[in-house]
C-alpha cells in the first residue's frame, strides 16, 4: 500500500516586516510554549502578512514534486515548515517517515576544522559509527572529488569546492522523503550532471520535494507541479501544466515590467507569424511556426543598421538578427521593411522581441525599440531555451 | 535510550571537534584555563601584601586568602564560561541547526563535556594548591563528596541557569552583554576576596545564600581551612535544580528551537 510520507493540512505561517514586532512575536511564542500552550493568531497585525496560507498536500513514496511560484510566493518558507526550521502558525504537518534535505548545505560547516573532520562530524550526528560512518565519509569523499583538499581546513576551500563538499554530506543519505531547495547549480558541469544523477537515483526511492527557479530542472526531475501565489497553492498537478501556469504569471510580469528604450518614437513594428497574421503583444505561438517583423523605417537613416533581440523572460539576450551580416543596401524609395525570422524553436515560456538601431558606421545608438512581448507553448525536454529541430536523416550506408 | 545514547555520541564528537579548534586557533589552547586564575591570584598576593604591609597577619592568614581567591576565580571563571556557552548556543551553532535535521541535546552533552576537561583541569590545580599551601586534604568520603559537589554545583547551576535564559539570549544581544559585564560584580559579591558572610543581619549574607559561586567557593575553602560546612541548604537547593529540570527543560528548548531559528533568520 502506498502510504502517506507526508500530510500537510491548513498550514499557515506568517511574517512581520518590523524586526521589533517580529521579535515580540517571538517572545509571546516563547511564553506560551514555556506554559503548554500554543499561540495561534488569526489575525494579521501591524506589518504582518501570510507567507504559507491554508496549505494542504499530500505525498506519496514516487512523487517528485516541483514546487514553482515567484520571488516571495512561500516557497522556502514551506520546504522551511516541513523541514520543521520554523514553527507554522496553523495547521499541521505529519511525517511518515525519516526526512533528508538538501538546504544550506555546506552551512555549519567550520571553517577551522578539514573537510574530514566536518563530514565525521556530520556523519556521526546523522547516528553514523564504525564501519558505517567510514563508508559515510568514503561516500562523500568520492563524490566531492576534491582530492587532497578533503584533508585540508575548510575555510582554504574555493567557493565550489564547499559546494561540493556540502552536497556530498548532504545527498550521501537514503531518506524517506527528500526536500531540495535550489541547490543544482553547484560546480562545474560535470558536477552538476552528477548532481542531477544523484537526485535521480534518491527519488527512485523516496518522495521529493524540489524548489527552483529552473523550469527546465522541474521539467526533467518532477512528476508533479505545484504552484504557489502569496503563500496559497493555485495548482496542484500534472508537472506540465504546472510549468505552463507559471510561464504564464511570468509572462504577465515581463510584459507589466518597464523596459529600456531609445528614441522609441523613430521606430514601429509588427510581429507576424506564418506571414499572414499579425500577433497582439503577449500572444501565444507554437512551437515551429514562421515568424517575421515587418519594421517601418521611414524614420530612419538610409544604411542604418539593424538588430533583432530576441530575449527569454529573464530579460537575457539569447539569440539576435544583425542587417550587418546580410550586408544590405537599402533602395532608393522605401518605408518599410520586412525581416524573416525563421521558425520558433524555442522551449515553451515567455519571450520578446526588440529593435537596436545603429548609425550606418555602427558606431552610434539610435534607437532601442518598445519590446514586442509573445508566448510559446508545446512541452518541455531541457532547459535551454533555444531548441533546434533539425533535419534527422537515416541513410543506409556508413561514411 | 537509543537516541539518548546517539546525542551523547554527537555530543563527544561535537567536544572534541571543538577542542581541537581551540588548539587551532589559540596558540596556548587549554592552557588559557590555566592561565587566568594564576594571574588573579598573583594579582591578589601583590595587592594583600602591599595594603597589609605591617599589619602582622601570620602566613596562614596569607595563605587562606590567596588559595580563596585562587579557588574563587577558577569557580567563577568556569561558571561565566559555561553560563556564556550554554545560553549562546542557538546563535553559534544556528547554521549547524539549519543544514541538519536535529535538535539541542548533542551540542548540551557538548559543552558538558568540554566543561568537564575545564573542570578537571581546575580541581587539579586547586588541589594542588591546597597541598602547595599545606591545608589538610580530606579523608573520608563525605568530605570528598562535598568537595565534588561544589564543582557540580557550579557546573551545574551555570547550565541551569544557561538554559532558562536561552531562548531569550538567542533572541536579544544583550544577555551576552550582561552575562560578560557580571564577572566583576559577582567577583565583589562572591567571598572571594574576603571570608564569607555568616551574619544573617548583613544584606551579603542572603545574596550570597542565592549565590552559587558564593556557595561553592565557600563551601570548598571552609572544608579545607576550618572542616566547617556553609550555606548547607542552598547547596542542596542548587544541586537539586540542575538535577531534576536537566530533561523538562531540553524538551522544551527544542520545542522552542524552531521559533528561535525562524527569528535568527
Amino acid at each position: 500500500m502506498n502510504t502517506d510520507l507526508l500530510k500537510i493540512e491548513n498550514l499557515s505561517k506568517k511574517y512581520s516586516k518590523n524586526l521589533k514586532e517580529s521579535l515580540s512575536g517571538a517572545a509571546k511564542d516563547l511564553i506560551y510554549s514555556g506554559v503548554g500552550l500554543t499561540r495561534a493568531p488569526k489575525k494579521l497585525h501591524g506589518s504582518e502578512f501570510w507567507a504559507l496560507k491554508n496549505v494542504n498536500l499530500v505525498l506519496k513514496k514516487g512523487d517528485v514534486l516541483g514546487v514553482m511560484g515567484h520571488n516571495g510566493a512561500g516557497k522556502s518558507t514551506l520546504l522551511k515548515c516541513i523541514a520543521n526550521k520554523i514553527k507554522p502558525d496553523q495547521g499541521t504537518i505529519t511525517i511518515n517517515g525519516d526526512m533528508g534535505h538538501l538546504i544550506e548545505m555546506s552551512a555549519g560547516f567550520d571553517g577551522v576544522l578539514t573537510g574530514r573532520e566536518n563530514v565525521t562530524l556530520r556523519g556521526r550526528i546523522l547516528g553514523k559509527k564504525g564501519k558505517s560512518l567510514s563508508s559515510y565519509v568514503d561516500a562523500v569523499k568520492e563524490f566531492a572529488e576534491i582530492e587532497d583538499f578533503f584533508d585540508a581546513p575548510f575555510q582554504f576551500y574555493s567557493s565550489g569546492m564547499k559546494s561540493r563538499l556540502g552536497f556530498a554530506a548532504s545527498s550521501v543519505i537514503e531518506p524517506d522523503i527528500l526536500i531540495i531547495d535550489e541547490v543544482l547549480a553547484v560546480g562545474d558541469l560535470g558536477f552538476r550532471i552528477k548532481c542531477y544523477e544523484r537526485i535521480n537515483e534518491l527519488s527512485r526511492r523516496c518522495a521529493v520535494i524540489f524548489v527552483s527557479h529552473s523550469l527546465g530542472q522541474v521539467a526533467r526531475m518532477c512528476n508533479r507541479g505545484l504552484y504557489l501565489e502569496k503563500g496559497q497553492i493555485i495548482y496542484d498537478g500534472g508537472v506540465q501544466q504546472a510549468l505552463d501556469l507559471y510561464q504564464e504569471k511570468l509572462a504577465d510580469v515581463a510584459t507589466r515590467k518597464k523596459h529600456v528604450t531609445l528614441n522609441p518614437e523613430l521606430i514601429s513594428m509588427n510581429l507576424w507569424v506564418d506571414e499572414v497574421s499579425h500577433i497582439a503583444t503577449n500572444a501565444k505561438m507554437e512551437y515551429g511556426k514562421f515568424i517575421g517583423l515587418t519594421v517601418d523605417i521611414s524614420r530612419l537613416i538610409r544604411n542604418s543598421q539593424i538588430r533583432a533581440l530576441l530575449r527569454d523572460a529573464s530579460g537575457s539576450v539569447i539569440c539576435d538578427w544583425n542587417s550587418k551580416r546580410v550586408g544590405n543596401e537599402w533602395p532608393d524609395a522605401f518605408s518599410s521593411l520586412e525581416i524573416h525570422l525563421g521558425r520558433v524553436e524555442l522551449s515553451p515560456g515567455a519571450y520578446n522581441i526588440s529593435l537596436e538601431i545603429m548609425s550606418p558606421d555602427g558606431i552610434e545608438h539610435l534607437c532601442l525599440s518598445e519590446p514586442i512581448v509573445f508566448k510559446v507553448g508545446g512541452v518541455y525536454y531541457s532547459p535551454l531555451s533555444i531548441q533546434r529541430s533539425g533535419e534527422w536523416i537515416f541513410k543506409n550506408s556508413i561514411l | 535510550m537509543t537516541s539518548l545514547f546517539l546525542s551523547v555520541n554527537s555530543g563527544v564528537e561535537l567536544a572534541k571537534n571543538s577542542i581541537k579548534k581551540q588548539f587551532r586557533e589559540n596558540l596556548f589552547g587549554y592552557l588559557w584555563v590555566l592561565f587566568i586564575p594564576f594571574i588573579y591570584a598573583f594579582c591578589f598576593l601583590i595587592v594583600k601584601q602591599s595594603i597589609n604591609a605591617g599589619e602582622g597577619s601570620s602566613i596562614h592568614q596569607e595563605h587562606m586568602a590567596v588559595f580563596r581567591a585562587f579557588v574563587g576565580m577558577s569557580f567563577l571563571q568556569l561558571w561565566i564560561q559555561l553560563l556564556q556557552d550554554t545560553s549562546q548556543v542557538i546563535r553559534k551553532r544556528k547554521n549547524f541547526l539549519r543544514s541538519l535535521t536535529i535538535q539541542l541535546d548533542p551540542f548540551f552533552y557538548s559543552i558538558l563535556f568540554e566543561i568537564l576537561i575545564s573542570l578537571i583541569i581546575r580541581m587539579v590545580l586547586v588541589y594542588g594548591a591546597a597541598m602547595y599551601f599545606n591545608f589538610p586534604i580530606p579523608k573520608n568520603v563525605l568530605d570528598h563528596l562535598m568537595l565534588f559537589g561544589c564543582a557540580f554545583l557550579i557546573v551545574g547551576s551555570a547550565f541551569f541557569i544557561g538554559m532558562l535564559i536561552l531562548p531569550w539570549a538567542s533572541l536579544f544581544g544583550d544577555f551576552k552583554r550582561l552575562i560578560s559585564s557580571s564577572v566583576m560584580p559577582l567577583a565583589l559579591l562572591s567571598p572571594i576576596f574576603y571570608e564569607p558572610v555568616v551574619n544573617p543581619a548583613s544584606p551579603l549574607y542572603w545574596i550570597n545564600l542565592i549565590n552559587p559561586i558564593a556557595i561553592s567557593s565557600s563551601i570548598f575553602c571552609e572544608l579545607l581551612f576550618r572542616h566547617e560546612y556553609l550555606y548547607l541548604n542552598s547547596f542542596f537547593i542548587w544541586i537539586s535544580l540542575p538535577i531534576i529540570f536537566f530533561f523538562p527543560l531540553v524538551k522544551l528548548l527544542n520545542k522552542q528551537l524552531p521559533i528561535i531559528l525562524e527569528r535568527l533568520g
